[in-house]
């Protein structure tokens, strides 16, 4: 109960002028670049960070959890319409919104997306207000050896579940982390990797690597879709009703009630919750359907299912974040980066030393996702005008809005030439598939990664023994290793299963 | 596309030696049971097992028509440097009226009077919005705001 009054007082703070205004622009910034074709959740956080700049910390965290918010809806808005996915975790969306958008029901599809959306949500931030203090208390017992274990554990999932190949994701890993280890190292003092750069000695900004990947290295990647025909996808009308009728409703209400449960487990766990809560909970509805041959041809349960659990999963990855400092997306990464850039460090202390600002921040996701539901059902169609602004237009004012905003970080001209750089980067990164998540995740990671390990070491006296004789460490390494060889062995196992599969069929 | 992957493995690769190689020049104190360098040391080493690992496994698998580079990237991209080069010099809003221009050309538009307005609309908006709603300091020229 001591939790639900926090929460209360945390409404309190919430629902100030300021930072009632700064949900709804939040909410409102947040769709409108979400829909943008092409930028994902993170993209659009990352992008609009710098809008936030000039706020108080409370007011900007405000704003940029109303952005996560906004952003995610935008998301399903191009899923539907376009076939455009703006991430990995509404493909799933995306196989049904768009053949009910080519029947005529876009109005539908996005009425429930936002119905379900609003209903995860909401359900798991109940989970969060229960779970994440005993959660935080907890990850208090932590020395620098669990936390090591902790968040190479946390890798290693990564580097499994967030698809393709498990090689590729590592190495997207490997250069995160080589990133952080420039500028001046916090234990010895010593410069470390910047070429007699004095701005690097502070570090590679968080914010020029994310504004260059996701958004000037998209802008980039965008020309090479045009080139192959992929980018200029059918753009569908927004026709017919715009709310669900009384079937439909009858039809999505046990997906979102399940999708709610998948997504919001899934997401607490690190690595590609939200994708893996989308395909897991899409998947459900299709085996427990009584006609599974109407999924992929625009079955609104298809919908309600992805959009409801990938919701819900993206306020469960929110846990670790907040309690362990241990973001489990790339999106959730960006927005612990926001939370670093306002001084404020995600972890087991967070809910005993800023713990106003926790609650606050936890009411307002509540309170945005509120917001998003009434702006959004009456605005779809001005959101929905936003894709016709010619691409000509929109990707050079990407670009400049990627400079504008690392330029503003540190008013340091070096910040902008790195984003120009992390661009051709990220270009690259997804011309041979390494996943540009991963590479966010372990940037975020990376000094504490460092630290806790040489911590661990010091204490230890050099023996990497204490990793498997503290028990949550040899836990935590057990889990990352399990997650890795499963996912190395797939192929292997694949194969084995289509030769017996080969080997029965001329008996059957 | 296999062919580009092996250039851009094998890219990497050399980024983590010169990494490797630079660790090695890193001051460290006897003291330390684990210095500024081990770190940096491990993580290289496992890159570059990770980049040998893939190009194992790419030379298994055929390859099919090499990926080019397409010009409007590479446009793009010095765009964006020259963009950068510029901004201190000419300021924000002069600078990105003519990095939109010139951003809005390479994107294939033809019609010079309208890259023109869009470029200037969105130079002076964005300055506004960053700049006076905002509060953000940017750049500015010798000419003041322009």
């Amino acid at each position: 109960m001591e939790n639900l009054q926090l929460l209360l007082h945390g409404f309190e703070g919430a629902l100030s002028f300021a930072n009632l205004t700064s949900a709804v622009l939040g909410a409102l910034l947040g769709t409108i670049v979400g829909v943008l074709p092409g930028l994902g959740p993170a993209a659009t956080l990352a992008l609009l960070i710098p809008v936030a700049f000039s706020m108080r910390p409370d007011t900007a965290l405000i704003m940029m959890t109303a952005v996560y918010a906004g952003s995610m809806y935008g998301g399903s808005l191009t899923s539907v319409l376009l076939r455009v996915p703006g991430e990995a975790a509404s493909v799933m969306t995306a196989l049904d919104g768009f053949e009910m958008a080519k029947q005529g029901r876009a109005g539908s599809a996005l009425a429930i997306s936002a119905i379900g959306s609003w209903i995860g949500g909401v359900v798991a931030l109940g989970g969060i207000v229960f779970l994440a203090p005993p959660l935080a208390e907890f990850a208090l017992k932590f020395g620098p050896t669990e936390y090591f274990a902790v968040m190479l554990a946390a890798l290693m999932l990564s580097a499994a579940m967030m698809g393709g190949s498990i090689v590729k994701s590592a190495i997207a890993i490997c250069l995160g982390l080589m990133i952080s280890t420039v500028g001046t190292d916090l234990q010895t003092g010593v410069p470390r990797f910047t070429m007699g750069v004095t701005e690097l000695l502070d570090g590679v900004e968080f914010l020029s690597v994310i504004v260059g990947i996701f958004g000037v290295g998209e802008v980039l990647w965008y020309f090479r879709e045009i080139r192959q025909g992929g980018a200029s996808a059918e753009r569908l009308a927004l026709k017919g009703r715009l709310w669900p009728s009384k079937q439909e409703f009858r039809d999505s209400a046990g997906p979102i009630g399940r999708g709610t449960v998948i997504g919001f487990l899934a997401g607490v766990l690190p690595g590609a919750g939200p994708i893996m809560a989308s395909v897991i909970s899409y998947m459900t509805e299709k085996r427990l359907s009584r006609h599974p041959e109407r999924f992929g041809q625009g079955a609104i349960e298809g919908v309600a299912a992805a959009e409801t659990s990938n919701n819900a999963a993206s306020a469960g990855a929110m846990i670790p974040t907040l309690t362990l400092g241990i973001p489990a997306t790339g999106t959730t990464a960006v927005m612990m980066g926001a939370l670093m850039m306002w001084g404020i460090r995600p972890g087991p202390m967070l809910f005993t030393e800023q713990a106003d600002l926790v609650w606050t921040v936890l009411a307002s996701m509540l309170i945005s996702n509120v917001i998003l539901l009434i702006l959004n059902l009456p605005l779809i169609g001005m959101f929905v005008k936003i894709l016709d602004i010619s691409p000509k237009f929109l990707m050079p004012a990407i670009i400049a809005l990627a400079v504008v905003g690392a330029y503003a970080t540190n008013n340091s001209m070096i910040d902008v030439y790195l984003v120009i750089l992390f661009g051709v980067v990220g270009y690259f990164m997804r011309l041979i598939g390494l996943p540009p998540a991963a590479l966010v995740l372990a940037l975020v990671l990376g000094d504490r990664f460092e630290q806790s390990l040489r911590q661990s070491m010091q204490l230890s006296g050099g023996h990497p023994v204490v990793f498997l004789t503290s028990p949550i460490s040899a836990v935590a390494l057990a889990v990352g290793l399990f997650a890795v060889v499963w996912d190395a062995t797939k192929g292997y196992r694949n194969k084995k299963k289509a030769a017996k599969a080969a080997a029965h069929e001329p008996a059957a | 596309m296999k062919r580009a992957e092996q250039w851009v493995t094998l890219a990497l690769m050399a980024v983590s030696v010169a990494y490797a190689y630079s660790a090695f020049s890193i001051k460290v104190k006897l003291d330390d049971a684990i210095g500024p360098r081990a770190f940096p040391l491990l993580v290289s080493g496992v890159m570059i097992v990770l980049c040998l690992l893939n190009l194992v496994g790419l030379a298994r698998k055929s390859g099919d028509e090499p990926a080019a580079l397409g010009w409007s990237e590479m446009a793009m991209t010095v765009l964006g440097v020259v963009y950068c080069v510029l901004m201190p010099v000419l300021g924000y809003v002069l600078s990105t009226a003519l990095f939109m221009a010139g951003g809005i050309r390479v994107m294939g538009e033809k019609r010079w009077p309208l890259t023109l307005v869009v470029a200037v609309v969105t130079s002076l908006v964005s300055w506004g919005l960053f700049a006076r709603m905002l509060g953000v300091t940017l750049p500015t020229s010798p000419l003041g705001i322009l």
